[in-house]
């Protein structure tokens, strides 16, 4: 090998270590921006069964099995545009209500799911587990 | 070394220099224009539940005052509003504060916001007709409850106050959202009345609305035309127009009816149970007009805060929407905020 022919070589090692570290750095930049903020639909979600059984409707229409009224409720609480699907389960993971409270099937670019825990106020304070689904 | 070498490497470093500048600038500058809006979504959901958890400072501002830090709740649960924090947000109370304040209150420079409150689903009230009978009038009136264009069934009661007196009745919407009431007056007596309704979907779920009609009198003047009513600390304010006179003032909510008392140029506001917003009417004369006037408390629906309707600003805009309790009943309060700073 030529003295020049080394060179050459060490020139071309070097360009590609540059543009490795180039890469390298520009790869690692933007990754700070994939973070991922909160979930804006399982806040509002989640805000809206908090206050709903802050002021006892949510426990009042579990415990009556007021299916009807209680995906009515839901349908007012919730932002316009976003779909649910509620299921209520007892304190054995078994699903109480019979038919469906939602408001039409989830639709939307995102779907997320949140658990509420819920204790109504009664003789024997039953546990229930409320599962939202929620598409927007 | 060899002057080569050196070059080379020099060369060299420059060249990784220009390369990693030349990107962390692009980057730099490009960065406010591409970042994801979960950033500000949640940054956004924390100052809105910032104000909503706090009290603010003082933590009594709502009964008067310019408050140096700026929160809603009351001494109740989560989400749980005060109602005279709210009430002084509305524009049109006589004691409200302004943007500004509350900007600075808030004390973060570089976002600017809107608060919009308003119930959960809506009332619209209508008068269908209205027939002579014998010497009285029977009106009838048509209701309709809806949220974002969804029937909504509702149970419903009606109150009309009329000069001193006041007359109720109790109705529902059916699943469709109508429903409808007869009221019969008697023509002995004369002036705008006022319809108040109050529906009621579900527990705390509750709206309202309020129609002036003319009873064997001329149309309806404003509201404000002869008295401007502002409720604030449990006490009514009221200030009196056109050398009007007060004769009656009552409150109206879902399950209760009754006369306030005077406390000389103002009335005692009580503290009531009753999951529903108070409708305060007060009927009362001038030289020519038996009138009547009305104001909610707390104050809703209201919006005040920077405009972001424009075209420009419309796209930066990011809504976080609650559940809020006030006394007892369920509102919805939208935050809609933008930082000006970040793309003017």
């Amino acid at each position: 090998m030529t003295r020049r022919g080394a060179v050459h070589t060490l020139d071309a090692f070097l360009a590609a270590s540059i543009i490795a570290m180039a890469l390298l750095y520009a790869a690692q930049t933007p990754r700070e921006r994939d973070y991922i903020g909160e979930e804006t639909l399982k806040a509002e979600g989640m805000q809206a069964l908090v206050q709903l059984n802050g002021n006892g409707t949510l426990g009042r229409l579990v415990e009556a099995r007021s299916w009807g009224e209680l995906e009515q409720v839901l349908r007012i609480a919730l932002p316009g545009g976003v779909s649910f699907n509620l299921t209520v389960f007892d304190e054995f993971g078994s699903p109480l209500n019979n038919v469906t409270i939602s408001n039409g099937g989830l639709v939307g670019r995102t779907v997320e799911s949140l658990e509420y825990l819920l204790a109504v106020e009664s003789g024997v304070c039953p546990l229930y587990r409320v599962r939202l689904q929620l598409g927007g | 070394m060899p002057t080569a070498s050196i070059d080379f490497t020099l060369a060299t470093f420059t060249m990784i220099f220009l390369v990693m500048g030349a990107i962390s600038g692009i980057n730099m500058v490009a960065e406010p224009y591409i970042k994801p809006v979960a950033h500000d979504q949640e940054r956004y959901g924390q100052l809105g539940r910032y104000m909503l958890l706090s009290q603010g400072n003082p933590a009594d501002w709502g009964s008067g005052g310019i408050p140096t830090g700026l929160g809603f709740s009351s001494e109740g649960g989560a989400y749980e509003l005060d109602i005279d924090k709210v009430t002084r947000l509305n524009p049109s109370n006589a004691y409200a504060i302004n943007y500004s304040s509350l900007w600075q209150a808030l004390g973060v420079d570089d976002v600017s916001f809107r608060i919009e409150v308003e119930t959960l689903f809506d009332l619209a009230l209508n008068l269908t007709s209205s027939q002579g009978q014998g010497n009285a009038t029977v009106y009838t009136f048509s209701a309709l409850t809806a949220s974002s264009g969804y029937p909504v069934q509702a149970q419903l009661s009606y109150y009309v106050a009329l000069r001193n007196s006041t007359y109720s009745a109790t109705g529902s919407t059916d699943r469709m959202g109508l429903g409808s009431i007869q009221f019969t007056l008697p023509d002995s007596q004369n002036g705008t009345a006022l319809l108040v309704s109050m529906a009621k979907m579900s527990g705390s779920i509750v709206s309202y609305d309020v129609l002036p009609f003319a009873h064997n009198s001329g149309e309806p003047k404003a509201s404000g035309t002869y008295a401007i009513l502002n409720p604030l600390n449990h006490v009514l304010d009221v200030d009196l127009q056109q050398g009007a006179t007060a004769w009656n003032a009552a409150v109206l909510t879902k399950n209760y009816a009754f006369n306030l008392t005077s406390n000389g140029a103002n009335y005692t506001i009580p503290h009531l149970l009753d999951a529903s917003p108070m409708i305060i009417v007060l009927t009362g004369a001038n030289s020519s007009d038996c009138w009547a006037e009305w104001v909610a408390y707390p104050q809703v629906p209201l919006e005040i805060g920077a405009n972001m309707s424009d075209d420009y600003a419309v796209s930066d805009v990011v809504a976080v929407t609650y559940v809020v309790g006030i006394e007892g009943a369920s509102y919805r309060l939208t935050f809609k905020f933008r930082s000006p700073a970040a793309y003017d």
